[in-house]
């Protein structure tokens, strides 16, 4: 694996971005970050600016407020990029679509590279989705295995 | 205040009106939209200074807006009732009793085509620049495609 | 720009992408130098259409749709609209299952006031103070977990009442979370009382008067922590909250200090109403049949969600859709408040008074700075405006 590529898979920094959601899915995606979880054993670290990131991770329905907005995120992040779409309406507009000011998934707007569904999705199920993305990665090789916490419920 | 107690205050502030008491701490007035200002300043007087919110019905079929002012006070929600006609939806601001009233009227504006007066500011709050204007979502002839 | 004067005055735009904010939304900062002179908030970014997508579902499709208005506030949102709805359909919820929905809305206020205090930490630069509550938070979810099968978006309200019972074999395990988090959220109650830089940070910020906050029609912890008394728990009693023995929880200060301690204090409070809930519930029946069709008519239902007062007002012409649901939640009542509030801050303390109002909103940041007078458009990040907080007022 060159120097590149270990970098990309080892420390991949997320970017996140709701495009009009309930909440839910942010909450999940910011408790993957606390102790419980802990993504930044992954490497994963959340930043504010689009440009320091490699996974824009988006979450809600795009409404046609968010959608001009969102390509202009995703057009601000370096290559490679990817996307991964949290929680149902990310992926497909959920329960919201068919709402007037709702366009549908992240895909009427951007390429997406990986869906994780649920509403919301557990914080595990959304480090999942991020790991196997790496995985998609070119010359990545074999992925981190995300092993549910122990202690607590399920995680 | 026990609401037959709240009843009776505006019964005697504003001779003439209707007002009943659905249940415990709902009371309604029945009110016109020339009266309404009257009717808010006099209940903002004995003391109410909460707007809940303002709720909007579009009743189509008898080509009419009714709107509901919901106000809390004294461990009672007061809803005022008006009903204005659907071809001129024009009311005046409430904001110079109830400043905080501010984001209920624009939003009825902006999704019902309500024209409120001397509103501070009549920028559409909750719909997206690319939504067409002059085009009102919560009216019951707005079909979503 | 025409006049010289206003070439001397910036707009930032803050957001939509912002961490500040959990959900999109734009405030359009007017600055003077290091001080905001107005404020705008736009948040037509969130709007979805959800009263008008509910008027096209039958009542019980909406009980899953009315779940995702919000996210942290998800009971509260279905147990007003079932509590609506019932009213309307004349039935009377089993007391059990109002325990229940009582139970179930405390342990979301929990959750939401920890998560709040998390927050509030990370944007005060503070993210130690995130990781604990969000930890400590956690235990909340594995009871709400263990409950209804769900962290987030439980599904417990149905008409007539709830769909999942609590199991006594849980109590004690439940009271051991009670004890822990009462004693976490004493060491938070001590940390925002004694802690030197959270004071420095919060204390005497965005000062919301008694008279103010009453004239602006404000809700939930952010009037209570000045001085305004309204409670829909205490003062429009619903569920169980007739029977359950609560202090309304209040503060004069009116600051951004004072609406945390509130929120702190309100989780003591809310701890000591479901251990009540725990050792009172009364045994019967979680729901009653509730007819298939609703019958016409209207009602109101207020509820106090961990944000503020929420109303919903659902009107049936007894058809299988309703004719008309209006909701207000306590954010959007809160809007002009922190409009206000903006106003003679400097920019650094942006965040944490747009936060102290609990908006429910949260995204990641980029900041535009166009200056007028220069023609120049740079961009910075949301984590240096924090920075700046931290350096201290007038560090760049």
């Amino acid at each position: 694996m060159d120097l590149m590529t270990w970098a990309r898979t080892k420390s991949p920094w997320i970017c996140h971005f709701n495009t009009g959601g309930c909440n839910a899915c942010d909450i999940e995606v910011i408790a993957a970050l606390t102790p419980r979880f802990d993504v930044e054993r992954f490497g994963l670290l959340l930043k504010a600016s689009p440009r320091h990131s490699d996974v824009l991770v988006v979450t809600g329905p795009v409404t046609l407020q968010t959608q001009e907005r969102l390509r202009r995120v995703y057009d601000q992040m370096a290559d490679p990029k990817f996307v991964l779409a949290v929680g149902v309406c990310a992926c497909s507009g959920g329960v919201y679509h068919g709402c007037y000011n709702v366009r549908g998934g992240i895909d009427t707007t951007i390429p997406v590279d990986m869906y994780v569904g649920g509403c919301p999705p557990r914080p595990s199920e959304i480090i999942d989705g991020v790991i196997q993305l790496i995985g998609k990665i070119p010359g990545a090789g074999s992925v981190p295995d995300v092993t549910e916490p122990k202690g607590g419920e399920s995680g | 205040m026990m609401s037959e107690q709240v009843a009776g205050l505006i019964r005697d502030m504003f001779p003439g009106i209707g007002v009943t008491i659905p249940r415990e701490r709902r009371i309604t007035v029945y009110s016109t939209a020339d009266r309404l200002h009257d009717v808010l300043r006099g209940l903002h007087g004995a003391g109410v200074t909460h707007v809940t919110t303002i709720t909007c019905m579009d009743k189509i079929e008898r080509g009419m807006f009714e709107l509901l002012y919901h106000l809390w006070w004294e461990n009672n929600l007061i809803t005022v009732r008006i009903e204005i006609p659907r071809a001129i939806p024009v009311i005046p601001t409430i904001t110079t009793i109830f400043p905080g009233a501010l984001s209920y009227e624009r939003e009825i504006q902006g999704m019902f085509g309500i024209q409120v007066e001397n509103i501070p500011d009549p920028r559409r709050i909750l719909l997206s620049d690319e939504f067409p204007l002059g085009v009102y979502p919560l009216r019951k002839d707005y079909e979503v495609k | 720009m025409a006049e010289k004067e206003n070439n001397k005055k910036i707009i930032i735009p803050f957001g939509p992408q912002h961490p500040a904010f959990k959900e999109s939304m734009r405030l359009d900062l007017c600055v003077d130098g290091e001080i905001v002179e107005y404020a705008d908030i736009i948040v037509s970014y969130n709007h979805r259409g959800i009263e008008k997508a509910a008027e096209q579902r039958t009542f019980l499709q909406n009980i899953y749709l009315i779940e995702r208005v919000c996210g942290i506030c998800s009971h509260s949102h279905t147990t007003c609209y079932c509590a609506a709805v019932e009213e309307i359909m004349g039935i009377e919820v089993p007391e059990r299952a109002q325990y229940i929905r009582s139970f179930i809305g405390e342990l979301e206020r929990i959750q939401s006031h920890l998560l709040w205090i998390g927050v509030t930490g990370h944007e005060l630069g503070w993210d130690t103070l995130l990781m604990y509550s969000w930890k400590d938070r956690e235990r909340i979810n594995d009871m709400l977990e263990r409950i209804t099968g769900n962290r987030i978006h439980y599904a417990m309200n149905t008409f007539g009442g709830v769909r999942r019972d609590l199991s006594p074999g849980d109590f004690p395990r439940f009271k051991e979370d009670f004890d822990f988090l009462e004693e976490r959220t004493k060491y938070y109650l001590h940390v925002i009382a004694e802690e030197e830089t959270f004071l420095k940070r919060t204390r005497g910020i965005a000062f919301l008067p008694t008279e103010m906050a009453r004239r602006l029609c404000a809700v939930g912890p952010t009037t209570r922590a000045s001085n305004v008394r309204i409670d829909a728990r205490a003062d429009d009693p619903y569920a169980a909250y007739p029977d359950l023995d609560f202090e309304v929880v209040t503060h004069d200060s009116g600051d951004v200090w004072a609406r945390t301690y509130v929120k702190a204090l309100e989780i003591l409070q809310s701890i000591r109403m479901c251990r009540q809930v725990l050792d009172e519930i009364p045994g019967g029946e979680i729901r009653v049949k509730a007819p298939l069709k609703v019958p016409e008519g209207e009602a109101i239902c207020r509820y106090e969600a961990p944000r503020g007062e929420l109303i919903h007002y659902v009107r049936s012409s007894g058809g299988t859709m309703p004719d008309r649901i209006k909701i207000r939640s306590p954010t959007f009542g809160n809007w002009v408040v922190a409009t206000e509030l903006l106003k003679g801050i400097c920019i650094a303390d942006v965040p944490i008074v747009v936060y102290a109002i609990d908006p429910c909103m949260s995204c990641s940041a980029r900041i535009t700075v166009t200056d007028s007078a220069r023609g120049t458009v740079t961009e910075t990040t949301f984590d240096a405006l924090r920075r700046r907080g931290r350096q201290g007022k007038g560090a760049v």
